[in-house]
């Protein structure tokens, strides 16, 4: 996904070099956008989708660390993330700005390498950031409705064959998708604790996995998307079915994946955000 | 790139020439914009240090200051023109030592080499 970035800074000069370092790297920018002070970045903020942004911290009107406090006051920008661009080299004014919700820091100047190192970290800061929120999720969900319990993870654990796939849209505030993918024999454990059943079929199954995907949802949209699931439509959940790993396979490379050991079986779920 | 003693800014002792302000050879198109951006400054802290004799001590004429040497080190930082950076570097702690009453002569001779330097790297 093509990042929008926010370069703010008092300075034309400095903004169009920030511009050609971030060009210098390989890094897929879709928009480039230039404020002279905190108070024009909160307006772009408000009005467009910005991924990064970069900022001065002395600027006339707003400087940097007063954007910082408002963007944190804003549902909707709080967690945008911000690297500090300056010529600050007190370690405790920097201490105080990360304390405050600032990502990162670079010095003026600051090369192409720097950036992407700061970038690299902030990016894969947020997978996890993702993958805990995913975990507990579905964690939450389990203990919820099926009194299952969470594991920690072992290598020897078996990378499922044969796999149930429940996805489960919401469209609102954000717009996406999620997943959980599960083994085959885990779905029917879980139909059995959810319906008490002595006989298990295909159909209680995949209804079971919907049934997990269902309330998966309610709980996991407040906690990361909105503060409030009823902000949201959610799709009835529908499930695949798949006779070898290659759904395992496809769902967990992806960065915004996260895999549970629950009572031995590896569960994995997926968020898919739409712009 | 070369260091260069600065310290001559805070007790009115020798600098280096202006001439001899080493640029990065990459620095392209930026070299017009840093230029222009510099002498306009250069004319805002002349009129803040002006402001500054005529009222001394005046917070507003302080900060004025203090923010367009920043500024002026920040872009020199930016473009790689590491002795002007460090000039400004001095320039900052001289005006934070200096007596009040000396204070405009510093930001004044720092004004006339800044000057004196962006004219040699155009030329």
């Amino acid at each position: 996904m093509a990042l929008n970035v926010l370069i703010v800074d008092d300075s034309s000069l400095t903004r169009k070099r920030i511009r050609r370092i971030i060009e210098m790297v390989d890094l897929e920018v879709g928009r480039f956008m230039e404020a002279g002070n905190g108070i024009e970045a909160l307006r772009i903020l408000g009005e467009s989708r910005v991924d990064l942004v970069l900022a001065d911290l002395n600027m006339p009107e707003m400087g940097g660390a007063d954007m910082v406090r408002r963007m944190k006051t804003s549902e909707a920008t709080k967690s945008i993330p911000v690297v500090v661009v300056s010529t600050e080299s007190r370690t405790t004014r920097i201490k105080d700005l990360l304390a405050e919700g600032v990502k990162d820091y670079l010095h003026k100047p600051f090369t192409p390498e720097e950036f992407r190192e700061i970038t690299q970290t902030l990016w894969s800061e947020q997978a996890i950031e993702y993958g805990d929120v995913l975990t507990k999720a579905l964690s939450q969900a389990l203990e919820t409705m099926a009194f299952l319990t969470i594991l920690p993870m072992e290598e020897d654990l078996a990378i499922p064959v044969k796999t149930v796939l429940a996805e489960i849209s919401f469209t609102g505030a954000k717009t996406g998708t999620i997943q959980i993918l599960a083994p085959w024999n885990f779905c029917e454990i879980l139909a059995e604790n959810i319906g008490a059943l002595s006989e298990v079929d295909d159909k209680a199954r995949h209804d079971a996995l919907k049934e997990l995907a269902n309330v998966t949802s309610g709980l996991f949209l407040p906690m990361v998307v909105s503060s409030t699931a009823d902000a949201f439509d959610i799709t009835v959940p529908t499930t695949t079915s798949c006779d070898n790993s290659s759904q395992w396979h496809e769902l967990v490379a992806d960065q915004n994946s996260c895999v549970l050991n629950i009572e031995g079986y590896m569960v994995a779920t997926r968020l898919i955000m739409k712009d | 790139m070369k260091t260069k003693d600065f310290s001559g800014i805070i007790n009115n002792g020798p600098l280096p020439s202006p001439q001899d302000v080493e640029v990065p050879c990459d620095i392209g198109d930026l070299l017009n914009d840093y230029v222009e951006s510099t002498e306009s400054m250069l004319a805002e802290l002349e009129q803040a240090a002006l402001a500054y004799e005529a009222d001394q001590g005046c917070e507003e004429n302080s900060a004025a200051v203090r923010r367009i040497l920043h500024k002026i080190k920040g872009e020199s930082s930016m473009v790689g023109i590491d002795q002007m950076c460090e000039l400004c570097h001095q320039a900052e702690f001289a005006f934070e030592e200096l007596p009040k009453h000396k204070r405009p002569d510093m930001l004044l001779r720092f004004k006339d080499w800044t000057w004196a330097a962006m004219h040699s790297m155009t030329d």
